[in-house]
């Protein structure tokens, strides 16, 4: 039986965790393998720090909203805020060894590369649609070169 | 509930103290300011040797992981030692999914992070 899960958040770091867990239970109670589902999660809370960090100003008056859409071959994540747009395909983040130096890292985009198998993302009249899919059953395939970081 | 609980202990190796930290709890980006105050703290005075103890970490977002990346940078930089220790298999993963568990050192056991220690600074 599909599942369809939709929600409607304030801008809230605090709440985040909480997403996970439950969408991450749900995901696991669906029958996803537990790599499957932890990459859910991940993914899930980094494209929602993104919303709530980068997108708007500190305000928890500006809203998010979030659909986890789970079928017999995938589950289907949708984020849609009307935030600045940030597109994790597009965005220029440097490599992991170059932001060593800097004080801020930009890490989330490249988890949600790592844990999901299709990223979609769309702005349109001020709304902002990020739709990551990750397959109950993956591929095989080989992971995006991610430079190597040794001490 | 607290999201985070973090507790300090002591630990001694050649002669040489080390500071423990227990992290419970989720590292995440409404927690970490906090760790990074505690941790801020700990090195004005004067501490540079430290033991991450993970056992009771549910989970870590990259903002924790940014967080340890500097300040494991850091503490190579300043003489010291940053170790992490009893990693669940979820945490390890959120290391591993970027290809960083050869940049800290990361042990199951305590007396190999009081070994690591020895060596690293």
């Amino acid at each position: 039986m599909n599942v369809s899960i939709k929600l409607s958040l304030p801008s809230d770091m605090t709440l985040i965790s909480t997403i996970r867990q439950f969408v991450g239970q749900v995901v696991r109670e669906r029958g996803f393998e537990e790599e499957a589902a932890h990459d859910v999660e991940i993914a899930l809370s980094e494209a929602l720090t993104n919303v709530v960090e980068h997108g708007y100003p500190p305000n928890p008056a500006h809203r998010v909203d979030v659909a986890c859409d789970i079928d017999l071959d995938k589950c289907l994540l949708t984020l849609r805020d009307e935030g600045k747009v940030f597109d994790p395909l597009t965005a220029k983040i440097p490599p992991i060894t170059e932001q060593r130096r800097e004080r801020d890292f930009h890490l989330g985009t490249f988890y949600i590369k790592r844990c999901m198998d299709e990223i979609h993302y769309s702005s349109r009249g001020g709304v902002n649609t990020l739709v990551m899919t990750r397959f109950r059953h993956r591929p095989v395939r080989t992971p995006p070169q991610l430079a190597r970081t040794k001490r | 509930m607290a999201k985070l609980a973090i507790e300090i202990g002591a630990k001694e190796a050649n002669g040489q103290p080390i500071t423990v930290l227990d992290v419970d709890g989720i590292i995440d980006g409404s927690t970490v300011i906090e760790l990074e105050e505690r941790f801020e703290q700990l090195k004005k005075e004067g501490r540079n040797r430290f033991i991450f103890d993970f056992k009771d970490l549910e989970y870590i977002s990259s903002a924790g992981i940014g967080f340890f990346m500097k300040e494991a940078d850091a503490a190579k930089e300043q003489r010291g030692a940053l170790v992490l220790m009893h990693l669940s298999p979820r945490v390890n993963r959120i290391f591993e999914l970027l290809d960083l568990l050869d940049f800290f050192h990361i042990t199951d056991s305590e007396s190999d992070a009081l070994t690591k220690i020895a060596q690293a600074s």
